[in-house]
């Protein structure tokens, strides 16, 4: 009887489940990052670039909430280029007697500061909506490095100039956020040919959220493969100690 | 010299006492996943103490503290990818643990204790999940924690109260992440001492140590070398995966909403428990009732403990028709629950929720009716 049971509930579970929805973000294509795969790492060059770029244009608008300065150092930057670095952007570094915020340039101890005073200056800049917090963008959501990447890409006309903007990759194909790039038009990445400045740039950026939101990705896989090969040496090792040992046992 | 009422003679003592513990022959590898186990909560405790140093029981600093080990504190990914990976690693060999003993029937009398003594384990092991779920204050656990609120409340009479003894409040906050730490690190030395009891109660049920432990006598081998050896080796296998889940597919044991703080105004889609509370969640949705959920979710706990009086059949099979019937309904019901847990996985879309209610008839009947009914069954074969 419990056979039975068990090869009716097999029956059921071959049939398909039907869920699609006309407003899915669109499927990213597949694009060829240094970080991919199991021997993947960061280039840290495109790393750097990407910086420049989310300084520029996602600065303005997103935050980094859980990232301080000094972790630009593991981007291949120095101590003093680091603090250089910080003390290119201000830090609120208290309030005075009336409660206006005070400025100062930031350090290296200091974490990214927000574009804006505090959420509601968010909401109101940015027609009713926080913008994402970056820190952890590609693990957050579905389709990762290759859905920002293609989603930077994508913004087309055909909602004016005027917010919400169309762009088939998030949920419901409207987003609050402006193009990132002028001019604003739908661009072709794909092929080698059209992949001008402004692909080499959000693939940079691309690269630079991805790095942000895998702290240790390199020093993860790193060690991954050293102490796979090593426990792989010592399993080779037990493995005839225990054959040895227990050869005279008599079965 | 020691003198033989110092604790080096006595540690000497029960040191070789294992050692030349008299064992069975033919042990296979489901017989490892204890020593694995063992270690797996040993680099659980350690790195648990060490996150426990930066970790802050605040609403609004908890998520940040932890992302704070994981980008500022030297090595601290490395810490917190231990703790998170192990507690999937700690399951899956604990679920195996206990199959082998379903299998095996480790649980007639001189071990009856040591079962029940496991079952409470795992009753708190599961505790410590759920406490441990909440703790880093990301989506998930602010979710989870306000299902499992949901949940206590159901329970008849003392359910609000349950519920805000629970949280601490009318939602979770900073009351409850300071109750579910305490929770957490408190149940975490507890089940220390527990897995030293249940080691302890394990050698005691095997009878007197053997005076010779040569292999030729009753055809017992003593623990050392022959299973410190097997061991050994199960325990660096399963390092290895440990190493490789952890480095490469970080994945299987994280879901997205690992990554976002909690937010009490956004409600996530799919809120799940981690995959190993998955049955009895699983469970709790497939029964219309709340009740009647709960019920049946704590009944597969409760049935876990009751197979000793539940299991009608002698200790040892007459023939190989009943070992091989055994194994085969043992493995039926393993599956079942693997199908209930795809269920809860899938949130009952679609046909997954009539086929979880027939996996959950099968699940049961392995307890309520296999077990004590099949003797009956063998009665003819008993004498032949």
């Amino acid at each position: 009887m419990p056979l039975l049971l068990f090869f009716l509930a097999l029956l059921l579970l071959a049939t398909p489940v039907k869920a699609q929805n006309n407003t899915a973000p669109a499927h990213a294509p597949q694009q060829n990052w240094s970080f991919s795969g199991l021997g993947g790492y960061f280039d840290l060059s495109s790393v750097q670039r990407g910086y420049l770029v989310y300084k520029k244009t996602c600065a303005s608008c997103h935050t980094l909430s859980q990232v301080h300065f000094s972790d630009f150092l593991q981007m291949g930057l120095t101590k003093k280029q680091v603090s250089e670095l910080a003390s290119s952007w201000n830090v609120v570094d208290h309030n005075d007697d009336l409660g206006h915020p005070q400025f100062r340039h930031a350090s290296s101890s200091d974490r990214i500061p927000s574009p804006y005073l505090n959420i509601s200056a968010a909401k109101k800049a940015n027609f009713g909506v926080i913008p994402p917090d970056l820190s952890r963008m590609t693990e957050i959501y579905p389709g990762g490095a290759d859905r920002i990447y293609a989603f930077l890409l994508s913004f087309s006309k055909e909602g004016g100039h005027q917010p919400p903007w169309y762009n088939p990759y998030v949920i419901g194909h409207l987003t609050a956020m402006a193009p990132p790039f002028t001019p604003d038009h739908l661009r072709n990445c794909q092929n080698k040919t059209s992949f001008d400045n402004t692909c080499q740039q959000a693939k940079d950026v691309t690269t630079f959220i991805a790095w942000i939101s895998n702290p240790a990705h390199d020093e993860k896989k790193r060690f991954g493969i050293e102490a796979g090969f090593y426990l792989l040496f010592i399993i080779l090792l037990a493995a005839i100690l225990k054959r040895r040992i227990w050869s005279h046992v008599k079965k | 010299m020691t003198s033989p009422h110092s604790p080096t003679h006595y540690f000497k003592k029960l040191l070789v006492q294992y050692a030349r513990l008299p064992m069975p022959k033919k042990l296979n590898f489901l017989w490892t996943f204890g020593a694995i186990l063992c270690v797996i909560i040993v680099g659980m405790f350690l790195s648990g103490l060490s996150l426990a140093l930066t970790y802050t029981p605040d609403a609004t600093l908890a998520f940040s503290s932890l992302e704070d080990v994981e980008r500022n504190i030297p090595n601290g990914w490395l810490i917190r990818s231990i703790h998170l990976t192990g507690a999937s690693f700690l399951f899956f060999f604990l679920y195996l643990h206990i199959f082998r003993g379903l299998f095996y029937r480790c649980y007639y009398p001189p071990q009856k204790p040591l079962w029940l003594g496991g079952c409470t384990l795992f009753c708190v092991f599961s505790l410590i999940a759920i406490s441990g779920y909440i703790l880093p204050f990301n989506q998930m656990s602010y979710w989870a924690s306000s299902i499992t609120g949901n949940i206590l409340k159901t329970v008849p009479l003392i359910g609000p109260y349950l519920q805000n003894i629970f949280l601490g409040g009318q939602q979770p906050g900073t009351p409850t992440l300071h109750r579910m730490f305490v929770l957490h690190f408190t149940l975490a030395f507890l089940v220390i001492m527990g897995i030293i009891l249940h080691i302890k109660m394990r050698h005691q049920t095997l009878g007197p140590p053997l005076k010779s432990f040569t292999s030729s006598k009753d055809g017992n081998i003593p623990f050392h070398p022959f299973y410190t050896s097997k061991d050994f080796l199960a325990i660096l296998i399963a390092l290895f995966l440990f190493t490789i889940v952890m480095c490469f597919f970080p994945h299987l044991s994280m879901e997205r909403g690992f990554f976002r703080p909690a937010n009490p105004l956004h409600t996530p889609p799919n809120i799940m428990p981690p995959w190993y509370l998955l049955v009895p969640f699983s469970m709790m949705q497939a029964i219309p009732s709340k009740l009647g959920g709960l019920l049946c979710a704590g009944g597969s706990v409760i049935a876990l403990f009751c197979v000793p009086w539940l299991d009608r059949q002698s200790q040892d099979f007459t023939n190989n028709k009943q070992r091989y019937c055994h194994y085969f309904c043992c493995t039926i019901m393993v599956i079942s629950a693997v199908i209930i847990a795809c269920g809860g996985y899938h949130h009952m879309k679609g046909s997954w929720l009539n086929i979880v209610r027939l996996a959950m008839i099968v699940f049961y009947s392995y307890f309520i009716l296999y077990l004590p009914l099949s003797p009956y069954c063998f009665a003819g074969d008993r004498d032949t």
